[in-house]
C-alpha cells in the first residue's frame, strides 16, 4: 500500500515539473509576444469607450455550480472574445454578437476551496459525500435543495462557515491561481484586457452587501478574502489597506443596494454607531463606482420613491420584495445615496458615496455580458431559468421571479487605450457609465467657458477636457462664474435610435435634499418650451419583436446650462441617455418559444445608459 | 489526427498497466483473502480527515470507533463488490464514469505540446488564425435626424452628383458624426464595433477605388470609397505562439476524451433488443441501432 502511494506521488511530482518547465517557457513566450504587442496597442488620443464586464461566475462559484455552470474561467473569457460556447447544462450553444474589449471574472471568494475539492480528484475531499452530492446534482430540484442547504441558509446567514469537506487555505490558494492562470492567458493587450477579481459575498442577515473587487495588475494576493473571514465592509477594506500595503491595488464595487435590506447606505456603521469620517474616507478611498443596474434589477431609482421621474419604472426586479424578507426603500437606491454623500460631505468633510456608475450581469452561466434581449435563450442561472417555460413559472431562489429578472448591465470605461492599466484606472476615476445593455456611449464635461456650439465631434471633446473636467471629475467655483456642460451621446449601431438625453441633478440646500431631471434635448423635435417632452409613439412590432427605425436620433451633442444653479450649494450632475422602446427579452420568448408570460410583465423596455456624476464642490 | 491522438492514448493504457501491476505486486502477500490491514496512511487520512471536520485530533476512542466504522464499510463494501452489488448501481455508475474522465484530463494536460505539435496544429488549423479583412477607406454618412427622412435618397442624389469629384470635396458633403471621414487599415472587427455588423459585412463585396452605396449601417445611409481591401492572411507562427499554445491544450482536452470513450467503445457492440409497437417503429430501431454503434 505504502510503495503505492509512493509511486503515486513520484508521478505526481513528474507531471508537476512537466507542468512548471511549461509554464516558465509559456511565460517567455509572452514576455516576447507582449513587446510586440506594445507597438500595436492603439491609442486614442481624446479617448475611446471601452465596454466590458465586470461581474461574472463559473463552475467556481458554488451556487452557479449547483445550478449546471460547468465553464472555467478561461472559456467565459473565450466567450467575452466573441467565441460560440455549449453550455452543458441547456444544450444550446450562446455566442455574443460582439466581441467585449474587457472582462473580469467575480466568483464568490466563499467557496472557491471548496469548488476546488469538488473539481479536482486529487483533492483529498474529493470523494466526501457533501462534495460529491454536489457533483451528482442532476436538474433543478436536487440542486434546489442543495442551494437553500448551503447556500441560502449559510451564506446569507449573519456568521457564514466553510462547508464541512473544506481542506483549508491551500485550496483556497490553488483555486484562486487557477482562476488567475486563465485570468492572465487571455490578456491581449490592446485588443482584449482581462482583469484579476473576485466577489466579496458578505450578505448579513440576507441584506446584500456584496462587494466585487478588482485588481490593477498582476500583484494580487495569495488569498482572496470571503464572507467569513470579513464579516462586514470595514472589514473588506482593513484588508484592502493591509494587501496595499503588500503591493497590491484593488477597489471595491458594490452592487444591488436594491436588495441590501437597507443596509449598503445605512446611516450606521456596523457597530451601530453614525458613520464618521473614518468610515467615509475609507469607503471612498476603494469604492469609486457602484454597479447601478445587473439582472437583479437596477438600483437607480424605484417608482414608489420617484413618482415623479417617467422613467422609474425600469427593471426594478419588483418580485424582490417577496423573498428573503426584503423590502424595497428609498434608502437603497442609488440617487437617494448621491444625495445623502452630499450631506456627509457637509457634516464630515467627506462623501462616502461618491460613486461613479458601471453595469455588470452578475450572470451565472458563465456568458460574459450577456446582455442583448434577443439572446437570453438561456436565461442567467443554471436550470431554473434555462428554458422559456422555466422562465415562464420559476423563482430564482432567494432573489425573484424568473420573469422579474434581466439580462443585466454593462460598463463603459473611457480610455486612451485599451490596457489593465487604463481600464482599471478609468474605473478609479470613474470615467465610466453603465448601459443596461445597448453600447450606447455618452459623455458628460462641466466646465467655464465652453462655446455655444462646435464644428466638430473632436473640437467638442478637446474643449470638454481643455476648459473643465470629464463625469467622475469634481468641478470647482470659479468666482463669479457660471458653469455649463458639454452632454453627448451616441447610439448603438445595433439597436434602436435614441428618444432623448437628460440631466439628473441632486443636490443640498438648507439641510434639505433635492433633486430635479432637466431635459436637455429630444429627438423629433418634440422638446417644448417649458422643458418638457412629448412622450414618443415610436412602437415595438408585438409580432416581431421589430422596433421603429423611423423616429429618434443616432446622435445628440449639445451645450446645456443649469438654470437653477446656486454657487453656495453642493451638487451633482449626471446623465441618462433613454432610447426608443424595444422588445424585452420575454417577447421573444413568447414569439419563439410559444409560451405566454403573465400580463403584468412588460413586454418593452426604454434601455438607457447613465454616465457617471460630476461633483459641484463650493469654494 | 489520428497520430495526436494514438500517442496519449498510448500513455494512458501504459500508465494503466504500470498501476495494475505494481498494484499487484504491493499487495502480493499483504491482503491475503480475508485480511484487512489498517497500515500508516489509513490512519493518517482517517486522523486527516476527523481534523478537517471538528478542527482537533481524534482521541483514542474517536479513533478507533472510527477506524471501527471503516472496517465495517471496507467488509460490506467487499462482500457487495463479492455478491456484484455494484453492478446497474446508477450513482457508482456516474462515479466511475466521471472518474475516467477526470483521469482522462489529467492525462491531456501531462505534457505540454512541443514546437513541433504546435506548428502541425497550427498548420491543420491555419484558418481560425487568419487575420480579419482590413480595410483603409472614406466615408460620409447621411442620418435621420440631420438630413431628415428621406436621408437614403440625399444619399443617392450626393452619389449621383459628386461621384467624380476629388475624394477630399466629397468629405463635407455628409452629415457630422463622430466617425473619421478616412479609416486607415481598420479591422473588419473594430468596423463591426463602430458601425454594426451588416456595414462590415456588407464591405467585403465593394468595388475599389470608386464612391460606391449607400451602405446601411445603425446610423444611417454611408457612401463609401474603399482605397485598399486586404484579404485575410496567414500570420507568422511566432506571433501568435500563444494563443496556439492555449487552444492546443484546450482542444487536447477534448480529444483525448473523445478519443478514449471511442476507443473504449470499439470494444462493446450495443444491441437493441426492444420489441417495436406503434409509436416506436421498426425503421426507427434498426435506424437507432445503427446510431448507437457509431460515434
Amino acid at each position: 500500500m505504502k510503495y503505492f502511494f509512493n509511486f503515486l506521488v513520484c508521478l505526481g511530482t513528474i507531471c508537476f515539473l512537466g507542468c512548471k518547465e511549461g509554464s516558465k517557457a509559456a511565460a517567455e513566450a509572452d514576455t516576447s509576444l507582449a513587446d510586440q504587442r506594445k507597438e500595436v496597442i492603439p491609442f486614442f488620443e481624446n479617448k475611446e469607450a471601452f465596454f466590458g464586464e465586470t461581474h461574472l461566475h463559473t463552475k467556481y462559484s458554488l451556487d452557479a455550480f449547483i445550478g449546471g455552470n460547468r465553464l472555467s474561467a478561461g472559456q467565459a473569457l473565450k466567450f467575452a472574445q466573441g467565441e460560440e460556447i455549449l453550455l452543458e447544462s441547456t444544450g444550446k450553444t450562446m455566442q455574443l454578437k460582439r466581441p467585449l474589449d474587457f472582462a473580469a471574472v467575480t466568483d464568490h471568494a466563499e467557496y472557491i476551496g471548496e469548488m476546488y475539492s469538488v473539481l479536482n480528484p486529487n483533492a483529498q475531499a474529493y470523494n466526501n459525500e457533501q462534495a460529491k452530492s454536489l457533483r451528482e446534482v442532476d436538474g433543478l430540484e436536487e440542486g434546489l435543495k442543495l442551494f437553500v442547504e448551503l447556500v441560502v441558509k449559510n451564506n446569507r446567514s449573519s456568521k457564514p462557515q466553510h462547508l464541512e469537506f473544506f481542506e483549508g487555505s491551500m485550496s483556497t490558494m490553488s483555486a484562486w491561481e487557477i482562476m488567475n492562470e486563465q485570468t492572465e492567458a487571455n490578456y491581449i493587450p490592446g485588443k482584449f484586457t482581462t482583469l484579476h477579481a473576485f466577489e466579496w459575498s458578505g450578505a448579513p442577515n440576507g441584506g446584500n452587501l456584496h462587494r466585487n473587487i478588482i485588481f490593477r495588475d498582476t500583484i494580487v494576493p495569495d488569498l482572496p478574502v470571503s464572507y467569513i473571514e470579513a464579516n462586514r465592509e470595514t472589514d473588506l477594506w482593513n484588508w484592502l489597506e493591509e494587501i496595499g500595503h503588500n503591493g497590491s491595488t484593488a477597489l471595491a464595487i458594490p452592487h444591488n443596494s436594491n436588495a441590501s435590506k437597507g443596509m449598503m447606505f445605512d446611516e450606521n456603521m456596523p457597530n451601530g454607531e453614525p458613520i464618521t469620517q473614518g468610515y467615509a474616507e475609507m469607503r471612498q478611498k476603494y469604492e469609486r463606482t457602484i454597479e447601478i443596474m445587473q439582472i437583479k434589477g437596477a438600483s437607480e431609482v424605484h417608482p414608489n420613491f420617484w413618482p415623479n421621474d417617467e422613467f422609474a419604472n425600469f427593471e426594478n426586479a419588483q418580485s424582490l420584495e417577496n423573498y428573503s424578507g426584503r423590502s424595497f426603500e428609498e434608502k437603497n437606491f442609488v440617487r437617494y445615496a448621491l444625495k445623502r454623500g452630499l450631506q456627509y460631505e457637509d457634516e464630515l468633510g467627506v462623501n462616502p458615496y461618491k460613486l461613479g456608475f458601471n453595469g455588470g450581469t452578475d450572470n451565472h452561466n458563465g456568458l460574459m455580458s450577456n446582455v442583448e434581449e434577443d439572446n437570453y435563450a438561456t436565461g442567467s442561472h443554471g436550470y431554473v431559468d434555462a428554458t422559456a417555460e422555466n422562465r415562464v413559472k420559476n423563482t430564482v431562489d432567494g432573489w425573484a421571479k424568473a420573469y422579474d429578472i434581466n439580462p443585466g448591465s454593462i460598463t463603459g470605461v473611457w480610455a486612451q487605450r485599451n490596457t489593465r492599466e487604463d481600464i482599471w484606472d478609468g474605473l478609479y476615476k470613474r470615467e465610466t457609465f453603465a448601459t443596461s445593455g445597448p453600447r450606447i456611449k455618452v459623455r458628460l464635461f462641466a466646465g467655464y467657458n465652453y462655446k455655444e456650439s462646435y464644428e466638430t465631434y473632436d473640437d467638442f471633446i478637446e474643449d470638454g477636457y481643455a476648459k473643465g473636467v470629464p463625469m467622475g471629475g469634481d468641478l470647482k467655483l470659479d468666482k463669479g462664474q457660471e458653469p455649463s456642460f458639454l452632454v453627448w451621446a451616441l447610439k448603438d449601431p445595433m439597436n434602436a435610435n435614441l428618444d432623448r438625453v437628460q440631466i439628473v441633478k441632486g443636490w443640498y440646500e438648507n439641510g434639505k435634499l433635492k433633486e430635479k431631471i432637466f431635459n436637455v434635448a429630444a429627438s423629433d423635435n418634440r422638446k417644448k418650451a417649458d422643458g418638457t417632452v412629448t412622450p414618443t409613439d415610436a412602437q415595438v412590432d408585438l409580432q416581431t419583436g421589430a422596433f421603429d427605425t423611423s423616429k429618434g436620433n443616432s446622435e445628440f451633442m449639445t451645450k446645456w446650462r443649469d438654470p437653477d444653479f446656486n454657487p453656495s450649494n453642493r451638487a451633482f450632475y449626471y446623465v441618462r441617455v433613454l432610447q426608443l422602446p424595444t422588445a424585452r427579452w420575454n417577447l421573444y420568448d413568447e414569439i419563439r418559444e410559444g409560451v405566454k408570460f403573465p400580463g403584468t410583465v412588460a413586454k418593452t423596455v426604454v434601455e438607457r445608459a447613465w454616465s457617471s456624476p460630476i461633483w459641484y464642490k463650493p469654494k | 489526427m489520428k497520430s495526436i491522438l494514438k500517442q496519449p492514448l498510448v500513455h494512458f493504457l501504459l500508465i494503466g498497466l504500470v498501476l495494475f501491476i505494481l498494484f499487484a505486486l504491493v499487495n502480493n502477500g499483504k491482503d491475503a483473502e480475508n485480511t484487512i490491514v489498517i497500515d500508516q496512511s489509513d490512519l493518517e487520512r482517517t486522523i486527516a480527515t476527523w481534523e478537517m471536520q471538528w478542527n482537533r485530533p481524534p482521541t483514542a476512542e474517536e479513533l478507533t470507533n472510527l477506524l471501527k466504522s471503516n472496517i465495517r464499510q471496507e467488509v460490506f463494501y467487499q462482500e457487495a463488490l463479492a455478491m456484484n452489488l455494484d453492478h446497474n448501481d446508477e450513482i457508482i455508475k456516474r462515479r466511475l464514469s466521471q472518474k475516467m474522465e477526470f483521469l482522462s484530463n489529467d492525462l491531456a494536460n501531462m505534457n505540454p505540446p512541443t514546437e513541433e505539435e504546435l506548428r502541425k496544429y497550427y498548420s491543420e488549423n491555419q484558418s481560425k488564425y487568419l487575420t480579419p479583412y482590413r480595410y483603409s477607406l472614406f466615408q460620409i454618412v447621411f442620418t435621420a435626424d440631420k438630413s431628415g427622412r428621406d436621408y437614403w435618397t440625399i444619399a443617392e442624389n450626393i452619389l449621383k452628383e459628386y461621384s467624380e469629384v476629388s475624394i477630399q470635396d466629397m468629405e463635407t458633403k455628409g452629415d457630422a458624426l463622430p466617425f473619421p471621414f478616412a479609416f486607415d487599415k481598420i479591422n473588419e472587427d473594430q468596423l463591426r464595433i463602430q458601425l454594426g455588423s451588416d456595414f462590415a459585412q456588407s464591405l467585403r463585396e465593394l468595388p475599389n477605388n470608386k464612391w460606391v452605396g449607400p451602405i446601411a449601417s445603425g446610423y444611417g445611409a454611408h457612401l463609401v470609397y474603399i482605397s485598399e481591401r486586404t484579404e485575410p492572411q496567414e500570420q507568422a507562427f511566432e506571433s501568435i505562439k500563444n494563443d496556439l499554445f492555449r487552444d492546443f491544450e484546450y482542444e487536447r482536452e477534448q480529444q483525448v476524451y473523445r478519443a478514449i470513450y471511442e476507443e473504449l467503445k470499439k470494444r462493446y457492440k450495443i444491441e437493441v433488443d426492444i420489441v417495436p409497437t406503434e409509436i416506436i417503429s421498426d425503421t426507427f430501431l434498426i435506424e437507432l441501432q445503427k446510431q448507437l454503434n457509431t460515434n
